[in-house]
């Protein structure tokens, strides 16, 4: 049961490539592997936090005023993550920009708090925080993968062959549009073969 | 009426509870988001000076092709280029990004006021990136400008 | 001029769906309908133009004298789900036509990231006022542009022989991808 909760956000409820949710960042922030992998480490932090708290209060939150405490509760975590990216990774942090305030907004986040963790424990609704993140970075870190070698030559910054042979406008913004275009038709082409 | 007043006071004291934590959290990285600031322009000013550490380190900004370039600029005493260095920049990804790369910045060093300072004449522009690389060759030349007025 | 480059460079260059990849799950969302996206579009503009002129007011007159600076996240999302509220009764009391043409999409705006990161853009490039206005009308401006385009071709996809794995959204995300690499064209415009 527990197992279930995490499992499910994987693949089969990947918040990315199924439920169409949290695309924004994915798209912008994937141009190269070491952004993505950073994306992916706030939005961990902020999901599972706030799934947590929310969990834990679920019993003492009336029932009319759950969204705007919902939103108190995430833009705080969001703002934490903020201040402390600045502090200690302020590179990563320049390179992120307005999508690590902009994490308040991302639908996988308030739509978790919603949909699960307000009508579940606070184990599941750990699990289930840590399942959906699970499933976006690894929606978030291949694409960064894919655009950053297709684009640049290199992976995580290592050099894999010559910059000059690169497609660059795979690492510009229409590349995000056909990389994850892409990568959607071949989830299709694998789960029907897989049925 | 009770009951909103009820429900306002819940959320009061959400946010307060917030607040705190938040005052308490600023509190704690503050310092050290300002020192990284500080420790970065310092390193940028001692990598564009040359190493003896005389001469001048002057901040200019110019507009590129996606936007601002913000470069560092390096002069010695002798009124040359010591260094130079890209703080921040929006250009294109794979072509006017290349600003940053050490090979054309490099091309800079040892330049004067009088030197031409042109893209295509005495500095090799990236390739598919003359505008970016126009612009830091103004950026370059404005801070010489710059350094000029303020010796004399 | 400063003016028209900022509105310009809002509208075009920087597109916020397009380029900047903001507020792209609305963009997926209503686009399939000529309609619908027309309806959200008129609600993105009214709410962006409202609610990026008060939260610059909020931040200048209120967290900045106080020092305040690290409540903006929260601050701002709350605003804005207020002002959404208070737009819809609005609307709903006085100009009865217009609240009807953007119907529901008014409550779903609280969850589109433009209007935010609208408010922080403004606050990061520290526009004034006026630049901030004029800056919140082309973002919107652009929003509507982009989404109205990509309904009207979606509308002739519906009818198009796709092969089978691409159909339904790959097929919109290449679309997307062709678009954007129209709107790259605008780089360097006017010296933008």
């Amino acid at each position: 049961m527990l197992w279930k909760d995490f499992n499910q956000g994987i693949i089969k409820e990947n918040p990315v490539l199924r439920l169409m949710i949290g695309l924004c960042p994915t798209l912008a922030v994937s141009s190269n592997a070491v952004n993505a992998l950073g994306m992916s480490v706030a939005v961990a932090f902020v999901l599972i936090c706030s799934n947590w708290v929310i969990a834990a209060i679920r019993k003492i939150t009336p029932d009319q005023i759950r969204i705007p405490i919902f939103i108190i509760i995430i833009s705080t975590f969001v703002t934490i993550s903020d201040y402390v990216m600045q502090a200690y990774t302020p590179e990563l942090y320049q390179a992120l920009g307005v999508f690590v305030p902009l994490i308040v907004v991302n639908c996988i986040i308030l739509g978790r708090a919603e949909a699960f963790a307000y009508k579940n424990p606070v184990l599941n609704s750990i699990l289930d925080g840590a399942g959906m993140s699970l499933g976006f970075a690894l929606a978030l870190i291949s694409l960064g993968v894919v655009r950053e070698i297709l684009g640049a030559g290199t992976v995580f910054g290592l050099a894999l062959f010559n910059p000059a042979v690169a497609a660059t406008i795979m690492v510009l913004p229409p590349g995000a549009f056909i990389a994850i275009g892409v990568l959607m038709a071949a989830l299709n082409k694998f789960e029907n073969k897989v049925q | 009426m009770i009951n909103s007043l009820k429900m306002g006071l819940i959320l009061a004291v959400f946010c307060v509870i917030a607040a705190s934590g938040l005052a308490y959290v600023y509190q704690f990285t503050q310092p050290r988001i300002e020192s990284n600031a500080r420790l970065t322009m310092e390193n940028s000013k001692k990598e564009v000076l040359p190493a003896s550490g005389k001469g001048r380190a002057l901040a200019v900004t110019v507009r590129g092709y996606g936007g601002e370039i913000e470069l560092l600029v390096g002069i010695d005493q002798q009124e040359r280029i010591s260094g130079l260095k890209v703080l921040s920049h929006k250009e294109t990804p794979g072509l006017g990004a290349n600003i940053v790369r050490p090979d054309f910045l490099g091309q800079f060093k040892g330049k004067k006021r009088t030197d031409p300072l042109e893209a295509k004449k005495d500095i090799d522009a990236i390739s598919g990136a003359t505008i970016s690389s126009r612009a830091v060759c103004n950026g370059v030349k404005d801070a010489l400008e710059r350094f000029q007025s303020g010796n004399n | 001029m400063e003016l028209f480059g900022i509105f310009f460079a809002a509208f075009l260059i920087n597109n916020i769906l397009l380029i900047r990849f903001i507020a792209l799950c609305s963009f997926f969302g209503v686009s399939t309908k000529i309609d619908t996206s027309v309806g959200m579009s008129l609600a993105v503009i009214f709410v962006m133009t409202i609610s990026s002129a008060v939260s610059w007011l909020i931040f200048h007159a209120i967290l900045v004298p106080f020092h305040l600076e690290f409540l903006r996240t929260a601050t701002f999302i709350l605003t804005i789900a207020a002002l959404v509220q208070l737009e819809e009764l609005y609307l709903k009391k006085m100009i009865p036509t217009l609240y009807r043409a953007m119907g529901i999409y008014l409550p779903l705006i609280t969850t589109n990231c433009a209007i935010l990161a609208v408010a922080f853009l403004a606050i990061d490039y520290r526009y004034n006022f006026v630049q901030s206005m004029v800056y919140s009308l082309g973002v919107s401006c652009g929003y509507s542009l982009a989404i109205i385009l990509f309904a009207y071709i979606r509308e002739r996809m519906a009818l198009a022989p796709i092969p089978k794995w691409f159909q339904g959204y790959p097929i919109a995300f290449i679309t997307a991808a062709l678009m954007s690499l129209a709107f790259l064209g605008f780089t360097g415009m006017f010296g933008l």
